[in-house]
């Protein structure tokens, strides 16, 4: 009988195709393990790269090794993306108290970084009122906020 | 003196042209996160697509007949025209992805927004497959491409630790914080990265394009295999620069921009002017040779009259898929999406895609039918059969590692 | 009981049972190998297709001869993917005599511009690329 002996290996294989693909879901971080904590993490280090290459930026532009329009194009982008992890962040809805409190200070932070990426680009722009010094200060001090959040997480 | 000359700008045109958005990318987002340790799949790849450049080349000298032609003579018309889906499917991606590259490296020159380039970018792939001739375009964008070299001249500037670089090149680790999956999946994404399906059929249409015969033959060898390692060079150095600049600032490329700061850090605005123009030429020149990738398979497949060579009236039908590709990419883009994610997306699926091309080649290079005397040797089809089975690996390995490590998180 | 053979038992059969191929005097070719799916070209080497079927005809009075009549094409992309055949009015056909030459292309010796085949080409050219400016210009 031709079909089913044709049927039965074409059948397995699709049968392991998928188990492969779905399996896939079982193993590394796409699984859903260890949920709580990595959803308040990774956009706080989200935001922290982006403070980093804020920071980055800035001190090149101070040394005016970076043409404006480059810095300014990174700043923008560095803005979007602590912007989308402060989205991420506020969209957030932990169940355990001090889930909850860590948020709320990952939020805090991240806000507190896209203000001083914000800020940055307003001083490349040249329409700041403030200096490369406090600028480079408010971003630093994003990164310490920045940071604590994180160390708070992983404690909760 | 003119071979020499020849020889040297195709070597030349060869590594300028090497660098795509995805390498680009990759390499970056590599470079930041793992350091040196995924250096040794750049390798694997460079020299794959040095095999399999070579042997589609040879294949497109010697018979006259480009890849996608044999292909669905080889592979008969059912896989013959899966192939052609799947393969027109990743090149329009890749497509995408390279016009995105021209319109976010514009923004870098000029600080306006990429939305507002993109269809200037569109419409300026389009014109230039219109009016300029193959071997003009295939030389001033690989030429200006050139300029990429920015990128290692600033590694050096840098004065990194050779020593611990090289070392984390030569014996590659998992680093401690990145699971298995993730390191994988950016292994799997970087050699889709480096092997392109679209360079293959654009290297042996390419070939057809210039009437190559079995006299270019050693020509053709001396740029795939002094030009493509050389832009294996390159990609290297992007990763480096990341590496030495971004991965101890924990900075995580996600944008065009990101890239270039190593470069202005080491080399000031001179340098960053260079990196802009390289960058700009090589998503230049990708978008082009994905676009024209896009035709010759259609056109290969279908049994249209296809090529530059043609007057555009000659070739109606190759013109308008074209036209129709790069408009769709030039679509897509407007409702902004993310041209970073596109590329990203279009290394993995390239990556998927690969066995369909290069199993035909290897077919089609032992066939004495097409090939006459110039089949495979015996060191070139165990090499290719080696690669063909890590290419099946690889792609395999590809959709179940990016559910895995969700898209590199 | 399995009804797979033992590997000699098997061999044997296929030497008892292949019929001998005819040896005419002339080219022998296998459509399936030498014809279908082929590059077809026209007198000045200009590609007109690539070949989707063939069409065969009984010979009037010899009615177990068929010879080929028609070379065609089709929109067959779909069809052979997922099975099933487009109508006969959706082919486009390419008479046997016309054809020169069968290597590793086929070739007519007509010009592709008297070909029904072509029909899409001359459209296409003549209402799309012709409107747009430098469409009849070799490229520079």
């Amino acid at each position: 009988m031709p079909s089913p002996r044709r049927a039965r290996p074409a059948r397995a294989t699709a049968a392991w195709a998928a188990v492969a693909v779905v399996g896939g879901c079982a193993l590394g971080p796409g699984s859903a393990d260890g949920y709580e904590a990595r959803t308040l993490t990774d956009p706080v280090d989200e935001a922290a790269s982006a403070v980093a290459t804020g920071t980055l930026v800035v001190e090149l532009a101070v040394r005016d090794r970076a043409f404006a329009t480059v810095a300014d194009t990174a700043l923008l982008d560095a803005i979007g993306d602590a912007g989308g992890a402060q989205s991420t962040l506020a969209a957030d809805v932990p169940r355990d108290p001090p889930l909850v409190a860590a948020r709320h200070e990952a939020v805090v932070a991240v806000a507190q970084a896209v203000a001083a990426l914000a800020d940055a680009r307003a001083w490349v722009n040249r329409t700041a009122d403030r200096d490369a010094a406090e600028v480079l200060d408010a971003l630093s001090s994003a990164a310490d906020a920045l940071d604590a959040a994180v160390a708070r997480a992983e404690r909760a | 003196m003119k071979r020499l000359v020849a020889v040297a700008l195709g070597i030349l045109t060869a590594i300028g042209g090497f660098v795509d958005i995805g390498d680009l990318v990759t390499n970056a987002v590599v470079g930041a996160r793992f350091g040196m340790s995924l250096a040794w799949v750049v390798v694997v790849g460079v020299v794959g697509i040095c095999l399999f450049a070579q042997m589609s080349g040879r294949v497109a000298a010697v018979s006259g007949r480009a890849t996608f032609e044999v292909i669905r003579e080889r592979l008969g018309p059912r896989a013959g025209g899966a192939n052609l889906i799947a393969s027109f499917a990743v090149t329009v991606l890749t497509l995408t992805a390279e016009i995105g590259g021209i319109a976010l490296a514009l923004q870098l020159a000029s600080s306006v927004e990429p939305r507002l380039w993109i269809p200037f970018a569109g419409l300026a792939v389009w014109l230039v497959l219109w009016r300029v001739k193959f071997s003009v375009l295939e030389n001033v964008t690989g030429l200006l491409g050139l300029t990429l070299v920015v990128f290692a001249v600033a590694l050096a500037q840098l004065g990194p630790d050779w020593g611990a670089l090289v070392d984390e090149a030569v014996r590659p680790s998992i680093p401690a914080q990145e699971p298995a999956p993730t390191y994988w999946y950016y292994a799997v994404a970087l050699f889709g990265a480096a092997m392109t399906p679209y360079e293959v059929f654009f290297f042996s249409s390419g070939a057809r394009e210039e009437r190559w015969t079995t006299k270019d033959l050693a020509t053709s060898r001396a740029n795939v295999l002094v030009g493509f390692p050389l832009g294996g060079v390159l990609s290297l150095a992007i990763a480096g620069c990341a590496a030495v600049v971004l991965l101890p600032r924990q900075i995580d490329v996600t944008s065009l921009s990101q890239i270039t700061l190593p470069v202005a850090l080491a080399g000031g605005k001179l340098a960053l002017a260079l990196a802009i123009l390289g960058i700009v030429a090589a998503t230049f020149g990708a978008a082009l040779e994905t676009a024209l990738s896009t035709g010759y398979t259609l056109a290969q497949f279908f049994g249209w009259s296809w090529g530059k060579f043609h007057r555009p009236a000659e070739a109606a039908r190759f013109h308008t898929a074209m036209g129709v590709a790069v408009l769709v990419g030039t679509l897509v883009l407007l409702t902004n999406v993310d041209p970073i994610a596109m590329t990203e997306y279009s290394v993995v699926f390239s990556a998927v895609a690969l066995p369909l091309t290069y199993l035909p080649i290897l077919l089609v290079a032992n066939d004495r039918q097409y090939m006459g005397e110039h089949v495979n040797g015996r060191f070139t089809n165990a090499l290719g059969l080696v690669y063909l089975v890590v290419i099946l690996a690889a792609s395999l390995a590809a959709i179940p590692l990016m559910i895995a490590s969700g898209a590199g998180q | 009981m399995s009804p797979r053979l033992p590997r000699r038992a098997r061999a044997e059969l296929a030497a008892a049972e292949l019929p001998v191929p005819p040896a005419p005097a002339g080219l022998v070719l296998d459509a399936r190998l030498h014809i279908l799916d082929r590059q077809v070209v026209d007198v000045d080497d200009v590609p007109v297709t690539t070949l989707d079927d063939v069409e065969l005809a009984p010979v009037p009075g010899h009615p177990d001869v068929v010879v080929v009549t028609n070379l065609l094409r089709g929109p067959v992309l779909a069809t052979r993917m997922f099975g099933g055949r487009p109508p006969r009015s959706r082919w486009h056909g390419i008479p046997w005599r016309d054809v020169t030459e069968v290597g590793t292309v086929l070739r007519l010796g007509v010009r592709g511009e008297t070909l029904d085949v072509l029909w899409v080409e001359r459209w296409l050219r003549d209402h799309v690329i012709d409107r747009i400016p430098g469409g009849r210009h070799a490229p520079e």
